[in-house]
């Protein structure tokens, strides 16, 4: 079997022969060829089964609109599922296998569903799966996702590139059809800047795909030309294999260009494809139009499609999916495909015309006000049965069927924005409506022009008029003579009395379904769409939806724009997530940062964490010490003896400035910042607009319209965004700036009674950081071998601490100055494990306490929302909910018997109460071994809790079998009274 | 109290002592330490000044905002 259906003619290259495969059987191609029409050639029509019965289909079209002939395309890593045989270039060695069949395609053994397909109607899983409830879980679910999905995944990472790049031009022309490229000519030839697309890899659209002439050439010879000329201009980007996948705002437009798709691999340091953001001045939308199906009982086997499509595998790729065919047709462009069909020696069964009067011929059969009321064959069509206008029946014998109700302009990207199409009655579809994107103009079949000629007329106007609109006049170029057929159609969208007549092929949705949704009252097109899945499935229903409206328009008794459309949105055609995704994958996605004393750490050999995406060091081991337990407890205890160092670059560290600095930090921080004297510290606590606690900082005050405000590590970035929000959409008027400064400075903490001695070794003399001077909560720009740097009394340990900040480039020398420094004080380094071992010492919240549940009175804060003014979550913070009684309290936990453990997430329980949800009293949040008191200790959150210091509960985690008791005390274990940070 | 030696030697943004130098089929790319890229925004009402100060500060006519 060599190329059985291949025709004459065509726009494929003859000599060079391609071989590929389809389900491991070889078969050859050529040049130019698409996967489906290849296989058409080869006489396969059957190419995939559909999604719920598991039907055998073939191609029902020749373009990116296709529901039915989905394959996976390639093996291995690079194999991709769902991919369009009607638009997959055919390449050597192409390898394609059909997917959602098992064992074979000719034989699936799912296709029984197609027996119960009564069983299986709209809804059905609503309806099927609701008894018994235990099944669901167990049962249904498994069953259902094992049966869901259509191709597979390889499971491999996808070893190629995908890019993304930005391009600008004045006129984006969306579509190199009749219409876009005469709209590209006449701007192009004005010398402006353009943007040509298509989504096809031989430009010309339908020019290439009928037998109309231009003037004294052939439509494939004008468009040749049309596009060299279009090249050799260089104000213009000619972009084929580029689909606009979306209309945004401001004229931006989302296009992928598949750079190698058409090769069996991308060549060496070339992308798959790229994702462009295209930033037009104005753009015409020249996308054509899709030609729509006539449901009839059975008219989803392989060999039916669309009358266009039959023409464009004869006429573009010389191939036809039988050597007899007939033709389903309600409108004259049915009868070009017989016609042109019938003059490339393919034999004519008969035109089936819905009307009574249509036009006769004499080179073939015309039945006319005949419709096709059923068809036959198992995997392939082998004949149509006809009701004649007079009542009678006759069988037809082919193996091909082309049907035509119209066409639909392609309005999509006129509508990304939510406007909606309206009807036009002369041609019985939607045309864009006036709400276009800004700056977009349509042109062509896409705004209902179906001649060639007047495509070509109405691209030349819209060109002009959109250069009209930047200013420059233009003359549109002389339009050569073509075809200019009106549109002579009689609506016809379903055979009466059909039931298993397919609307959506791809999701096996039939009339009886749309009657169905109608019957339960599922009648307006959101519900119809969701209900049925019509044109849910990967071509969002491009040959479907108008089809189910028109049925359900005429089951409620309206008119199809009553009905209305749903909303279309990006992208008009499936794209793969990486293309999305473009480079930022792996550690170009989740980047490491580093801090400036990264490398001194490593030196250190510290073990490091993932805090957010910084590498933060955990701990620094010494000689002989096997557990990390033991680096942590030496880390504490020589802090508190004596002075510690800890890299806090990584905290979030936010610059305020302008005259307004101070009242916008008093709407973001619940507790008042009006009145902080310049060269003091805040801690400030910020709410979310629902009450609950947000993150806690502090606020330091530089200068009058200056604070450097600090946020957690991990907020850092939601943080700098809610204050960005409060600062430009709720307080706009107010003075102030926002700057992330957190990689702009290094910041070392010094915690311990030496920490002074040290600092006053490291900061230029000519700062005096005495107590009196630098009293605690101070402030201040200062100076470190000659270096600006600023100083911050403040202290997370408890200790007496200070946090001192360099730029960044000057962090790796601070570190090393200030151990230097430290030296005579055997100053330790810690790392964050000792950090928060010291501040669950003290008692004080972090993360884990601010962990999204919890408010200022869960935190012992209750008084820090100040009523006096308005700040972010003040009111809510009221709400009845949130100031109960019982509300959680911040308590400390110390166990009864000093061996136990105090585990992060065990619960707390009444002494003699049963242990389960009713019951609970609290939860655990941080738990650590304190060094300073030798047994472990906990902070967490207990009902009443400020009102049950020293009793004693039971701390129960059943899950890991933790039940002992602890005595509920306060979370300040050490210093209570804050005397050391004052020292 | 001994005296630190306290020599604050600044690192590149690459974290080096020395700007990084890398040659790529014959094409040079080297760090360039002595550029930085700095936000700018006026007070409220005070564009105009603003402006005038920064032009006197990169002594040349800054852009326009947003280019």
């Amino acid at each position: 079997m060599t190329q059985v259906n291949r025709l004459k003619g065509g726009l494929i290259n003859r000599n060079v022969p391609m071989t590929f495969s389809f389900d491991g059987k070889s078969m050859q191609g050529f040049e130019g060829d698409t996967l489906a029409s290849a296989l058409l050639a080869n006489d396969v029509r059957l190419m995939g089964r559909s999604f719920k019965y598991h039907r055998p289909r073939g191609p029902l079209t020749a373009g990116s609109e296709e529901p039915n002939a989905l394959v996976e395309l390639r093996t291995g890593a690079r194999k991709e599922p769902n991919t369009r045989a009607t638009t997959a270039e055919l390449f050597d060695g192409l390898s394609a296998q059909s997917q959602n069949r098992w064992p074979s395609l000719s034989f699936d053994a799912m296709a029984i569903n197609d027996r119960f397909s009564n069983f299986l109607t709209a809804g059905f899983y609503y309806k099927t799966f609701m008894w018994p409830a235990a099944f669901w879980e167990k049962v249904y679910e498994p069953i259902i996702r094992k049966a869901a999905g259509l191709g597979t995944l390889s499971h491999e990472p996808d070893p190629d590139s995908y890019d993304k790049g930005f391009l600008h031009c004045d006129l984006l022309v969306i579509g190199a059809g009749p219409a876009g490229l005469v709209a590209a000519l006449t701007a192009g030839r004005a010398g402006v800047q353009v943007i040509v697309a298509d989504e096809d890899f031989v430009l010309g659209g339908r020019l290439n795909a009928e037998t109309i002439t231009l003037s004294d050439r052939s439509g494939v010879d004008w468009a040749a030309d049309a596009i060299a000329e279009l090249h050799a201009l260089p104000n213009v980007r000619v972009l084929s294999r580029t689909t606009i996948i979306g209309a945004f705002d401001h004229g931006i437009y989302g296009a992928v260009e598949r750079v190698s798709d058409h090769l069996s691999e991308p060549a060496a340091g070339k992308p798959r494809q790229i994702l462009w953001r295209i930033y037009s001045k104005r753009a015409v939308l020249a996308a054509g139009a899709t030609e729509r199906p006539i449901a009839f009982e059975n008219n989803d086997r392989p060999g039916i499609m669309l009358a266009s499509a039959l023409r464009s595998y004869a006429n573009r790729w010389a191939v036809t999916p039988s050597q007899k065919i007939a033709v389903f047709t309600n409108n004259d462009d049915g009868h070009r495909t017989a016609a042109d069909l019938l003059q490339k020696g393919v034999t004519i069964a008969a035109v089936i015309d819905t009307r009574a009067d249509a036009p006769t011929c004499d080179s073939f059969e015309v039945l006319a006000g005949a419709v096709v009321t059923n068809t036959a064959g198992r995997l392939g069509l082998s004949a149509v049965q006809v009701q004649l206008a007079d009542g009678s029946t006759r069988q037809l014998d082919c193996g091909a069927l082309g049907v035509s109700g119209g066409w639909n302009p392609n309005v999509h990207l006129a509508s990304h924005q939510r406007g909606r199409p309206v009807w036009r009655e002369d041609i019985a579809a939607f045309v864009p409506g006036e709400a276009l994107p800004a700056g977009m103009l349509a042109a062509g079949a896409a705004n209902g022009n179906f001649s060639t000629h007047g495509a070509m007329l109405s691209g030349a106007s819209a060109a002009v008029a959109a250069l009209a609109e930047l200013g420059l006049e233009t003359t549109a170029p002389d339009i050569p003579e073509s075809e200019d057929a009106p549109i002579n159609l009689t609506p016809f969208w379903h055979v009466q009395g059909a039931k298993r007549a397919w609307l959506d092929q791809q999701n096996d949705v039939t009339a009886k379904d749309v009657k169905l949704a109608h019957q339960e009252n599922f009648q307006s097109v959101e519900h119809l769409k969701r209900y049925t899945t019509l044109g849910m499935a990967t071509d969002q229903g491009k040959t479907s939806n108008i089809g189910g409206l028109a049925i359900m328009a005429e089951l409620a008794g309206k008119n199809i724009p009553e009905v209305g459309t749903t909303i279309f949105r990006p992208p008009y055609t499936p794209t793969a997530m990486g293309t999305f995704a473009g480079r930022s994958k792996g550690a170009d996605f989740r980047p490491t940062r580093k801090t400036p004393s990264h490398r001194w750490a490593e030196e250190q050999g510290a073990v490091f964490v993932e805090v957010g995406m910084w590498l933060r060091a955990q701990w620094f081991p010494r000689p002989g010490e096997t557990h990390w337990r033991q680096s942590v407890d030496r880390e504490v205890t020589q802090t508190r003896r004596s002075v510690g160092i800890c890299d806090v670059t990584t905290l979030g560290k936010i610059d305020v400035q302008g005259t307004d600095a101070a009242t916008f930090l008093n709407k973001v921080y619940c507790n008042p910042f009006a009145k902080v004297p310049v060269g003091k510290v805040r801690y400030g606590l910020m709410l979310r607009e629902d009450g609950i606690a947000m993150d806690d900082g502090t606020a330091a005050r530089m200068a009058e319209d200056h604070f450097v405000v600090t946020t957690t590590t991990a907020n850092a970035v939601g943080v700098y965004r809610h204050m960005e929000f409060v600062r430009q959409c709720l307080f706009p008027d107010l003075d102030v700036q926002l700057i992330s400064t957190t990689e702009a400075w290094a910041q070392y903490s010094v915690a311990g009674p030496n920490a002074r001695k040290l600092l006053q070794k490291v900061v230029d003399k000519q700062h005096d950081i005495s107590n009196e001077a630098f009293p605690y909560m101070a402030c201040g720009e200062i100076s470190v071998g000659g270096v600006r740097a600023r100083l911050f009394r403040i202290s997370f340990s408890g200790e007496l601490a200070y946090e001192i900040a360099v730029p960044t480039r000057y962090g790796d020398a601070l570190i090393r100055a200030l151990t230097e420094a430290g030296e005579e004080f055997d100053a330790v380094v810690y790392g964050t494990e000792a950090l928060g071992v010291m501040r669950i010492e003290k008692g004080h919240a972090a993360g884990n306490e601010l962990n999204g549940t919890t408010t200022a009175l869960n935190l012992g804060m209750g008084r820090m929302v100040n009523k006096k003014k308005d700040s972010i979550g003040s009111t809510l913070s009221e709400r009845d909910g949130l100031n109960t009684e019982d509300a959680l309290k911040l308590v400390g936990l110390k166990p009864v018997s000093p061996k136990d453990p105090v585990p992060a997430g065990a619960h707390i329980m009444s002494k003699g109460s049963s242990i389960d949800a009713a019951h609970d009293q609290g939860y655990v949040t941080s738990a650590c071994f304190s060094p300073n008191l030798g047994h472990h200790i906990g902070i967490g959150f207990v009902k009443s809790g400020d009102a049950r210091m020293g009793e004693i509960v039971r701390l129960v985690s059943p899950l890991t079998g933790v039940e002992h008791d602890v005595q509920i005390v306060s979370a300040h274990f050490i210093d209570p009274e804050g005397d050391r940070l004052r020292v | 109290m001994s005296e630190p030696r306290n020599q604050m030697k600044p690192m590149t943004s690459l974290g080096g002592s020395a700007p990084q130098v890398m040659d790529i089929n014959g094409v040079t790319l080297a760090e360039n330490t002595d550029c930085a890229i700095a936000y700018f925004a006026a007070r409220r009402g005070q564009e105009a000044a603003a402006k005038m100060a920064l032009e006197k500060f990169i002594s040349a006519p800054p852009p326009d905002a947003g280019q």
